[in-house]
């Protein structure tokens, strides 16, 4: 009970009345003292991560088109393409951490077999429910415009910066 | 004034028992207060209706005595990236604005089935990309601490799962469920001075939970108490079918010793010194500190330990989320549900357009770099590198808490979660997506690579009068003695979740 009511709230000042004999009076921790040598370092630890900001990169316009491709959306101003780059050098950073002989780690979960379940139908016959929230639909179709058609990329698209 | 506010979920559902409140009553001063606090920004959606409908119900089982467990007629919130059933779910994107899910997510599904009361989805990052909840299509989520709400002289709710928080700390509802890939738990509930858990990876469900990154992520809990946030968890815990990536051991309830019966003599504290970095604020040092300080004279062992790879986690973290944001968010093309553009010259055309107009630039960014690392010529040299120095970091966990003698070993690590109070929104908005989530994330996102449970605690008020917290780890499935540590901490601090000028205001 006493975390409920470690003192007096000063909004509910009626409601707690009947609660006094409840209340201890605890203590106002002082965090300027301590009753221990501190094993908390009192000063930041260096780290030594190479400064990757140094290191021109150059990201062509055939990359920037690839990169549009597969991700289906389009980047947009000078800005996004400076937000990519530090994006990337960011990601030097690990570059010469040494990982020989060291296994990559896909799943915490690693030493559990991932379970199979039988090929039963379990669920289904909620075809509206599914269909629901497509924005266009004929009669038990999605509907897609024609497919088979590259995306279409002009090369000044990124010519803004 | 609002008596019941105050009490924990275990008293607040015996006075239900005793009949000396209702849940119906409950649930309506919960939804009355979370529209005086609309300027908290804390829930894209009200579900009234559903929450009256489902405090009917649960008043009903009070009275028959068939209550459905002791979470009952408990009101509580869901972030925005949970699939509710016939609710708006839109990971306050515009991508699925429109977005009504067919079906619950386990873990609301396990929360619908013991009786909670749903009072609403709450805001966040889009996707949940972000530290802030500064970055979702409804606006930011203000934090409740902050001393002026006005403009833009408050201070920010943390994220990505800001708007659970914020409802917590509000007091609008007892608990909220929020996700964690970095720190999106841990973060907010930092910032808001609420409680905030990190399950550890797979010991509760992500079905239903629209992913991130499906390697760190975990449904958090946001609560005012240790003890309310063990009833959520066991009641939430556990396999499911329905997530192959769920702990297939079945799940025990956790049940904590009582307050008295706390024996820290056996507990063995790390403080991995590592993380003191660079840019922590001097007041979390001293939080930090004493906190070290108390314990120890508790009875608990305490030593410094290293975890030589924390420093590389970001880094790291940064990499693999790019990474897999860029495949999940394959998913989105406009077709079968969320935004569609217009353009129907072809196929390609209609993925693209949809998806420019539906992602905001932070998503787009991390697509684009996301397939940048991943691209034939950089697969190697980026993702496969970040995921064997994530094995590194995980080993660096597993030393320290397995490996060893018994005088090496630790059973809990103590360590900030936030480097500093909530930040103004000014300063923080100053700052890109990324730089905001590697300061924001550096503490918590280890817990996540290594899929082992973590702890925020509110600790103290600043001298700015925001919350201080500290962020406590153990090794996978050890919650019991993780929250165990918690709770003596709690009470040996006494930190008032509800103590600030904003949450007596609107209900006087």
């Amino acid at each position: 009970m006493l975390r409920f009511f470690p003192n007096l709230r000063f909004y509910c000042k009626s409601a707690t009345k009947t609660e006094v004999h409840l209340v201890k009076q605890r203590v106002e921790l002082n965090f300027k003292e301590l009753q221990h040598p501190t094993k908390v370092p009192q000063v930041p630890v260096p780290t030594a991560f190479p400064d990757t900001t140094e290191r021109d990169l150059e990201i062509d316009t055939k990359t920037i088109q690839l990169l549009e491709r597969l991700s289906l959306v389009d980047l947009d101003s000078a800005e996004a393409l400076a937000t990519l780059k530090s994006s990337i050098q960011f990601a030097d950073k690990i570059a010469n951490i040494n990982t020989d002989n060291v296994r990559p780690l896909y799943t915490v979960l690693e030493s559990q077999q991932l379970q199979l379940r039988n090929d039963e139908v379990t669920e289904g016959d909620c075809r509206a429910e599914v269909l629901r929230n497509a924005k266009i639909t004929d009669e038990d179709y999605y509907v897609s415009p024609p497919g088979n058609i590259p995306l279409e990329q002009t090369e000044s698209q990124f010519d803004k910066n | 004034m609002r008596r019941h506010l105050q009490l924990g979920i275990k008293q607040l559902t015996a006075s239900y028992a005793d009949g000396h409140i209702s849940p119906r009553l409950v649930a309506d001063t919960a939804l009355d207060d979370a529209v005086k606090l609309k300027t908290l920004n804390a829930f894209v959606r009200l579900t009234p209706e559903l929450a009256l409908h489902q405090a009917n119900e649960s008043a009903h089982r009070y009275k028959e005595g068939q209550i459905h467990s002791n979470l009952d007629g408990v009101p509580i919130a869901i972030k925005d990236n949970f699939s509710t059933a016939g609710v708006l779910t839109t990971c306050a994107s515009r991508m699925l604005e429109d977005f009504v899910p067919p079906y619950d997510a386990t873990v609301y599904a396990r929360l619908r089935e013991a009786g909670t009361v749903l009072l609403g989805k709450t805001n966040m990052d889009q996707f949940a990309m972000g530290a802030g909840t500064v970055d979702s299509i409804y606006g930011p989520t203000k934090n409740v601490w902050s001393d002026d709400l006005s403009k833009d002289n408050w201070r920010i709710a943390g994220g990505s799962s800001g708007g659970s928080a914020s409802a917590v700390a509000a007091g609008i509802c007892y608990a909220a469920i929020g996700s964690d890939t970095g720190g999106s738990t841990r973060n907010p509930a930092s910032y808001c001075g609420v409680v905030g858990l990190k399950p550890t990876y797979g010991l509760v469900s992500r079905y239903g939970l629209i992913p991130l990154v499906n390697s760190m992520d975990v449904p958090g809990i946001f609560t005012r108490s240790i003890a309310d946030c063990v009833e959520v968890l066991n009641t939430v815990a556990g396999p499911d079918v329905k997530d192959s990536t769920t702990i297939r051991r079945p799940f025990k309830r956790l049940q904590l010793p009582k307050l008295e019966e706390i024996d820290l003599r056996s507990v063995r504290i790390g403080i991995p010194k590592e993380y003191h970095c660079e840019g922590l604020s001097t007041e979390m040092l001293e939080t930090w500190t004493k906190v070290a300080d108390l314990l120890e004279s508790g009875g608990a062992t305490v030593r410094q330990v290293s975890l030589p790879n924390t420093a590389a986690s970001i880094f790291v973290y940064t990499i693999l989320n790019q990474c897999e944001v860029a495949s999940n968010m394959a998913r989105y093309d406009g077709i079968e549900y969320g935004h569609r553009a217009t353009d129907d010259r072809s196929t390609e055309q209609l993925y693209a357009h949809s998806r420019a107009e539906g992602f905001n630039h932070v998503v787009k960014t991390r697509i684009l770099t996301g397939n940048f690392l991943l691209l034939r010529k950089n697969y190697d040299h980026y993702f496969e590198k970040a995921l064997r120095v994530r094995r590194l970091i995980a080993q660096d966990f597993a030393k320290v808490f397995e490996a060893g003698s018994v005088e090496e070993n630790v059973d809990i690590l103590l360590t900030p979660t936030t480097l500093s109070d909530a930040p103004l929104y000014k300063d923080f908005a100053a700052q890109s997506n990324r730089d905001q989530c590697a300061v924001q994330d550096f503490c918590t996102q280890p817990a996540n690579m290594a899929g082992i449970p973590a702890v925020s605690i509110p600790v103290r008020l600043s001298k700015a009068g925001l919350p201080l917290s500290l962020q406590l780890m153990s090794n996978t499935l050890n919650e019991e003695l993780l929250l165990t540590v918690a709770s003596w901490i709690e009470n040996q601090v006494g930190f008032d979740c509800l103590q600030n000028k904003h949450v007596y205001e609107a209900r006087s």
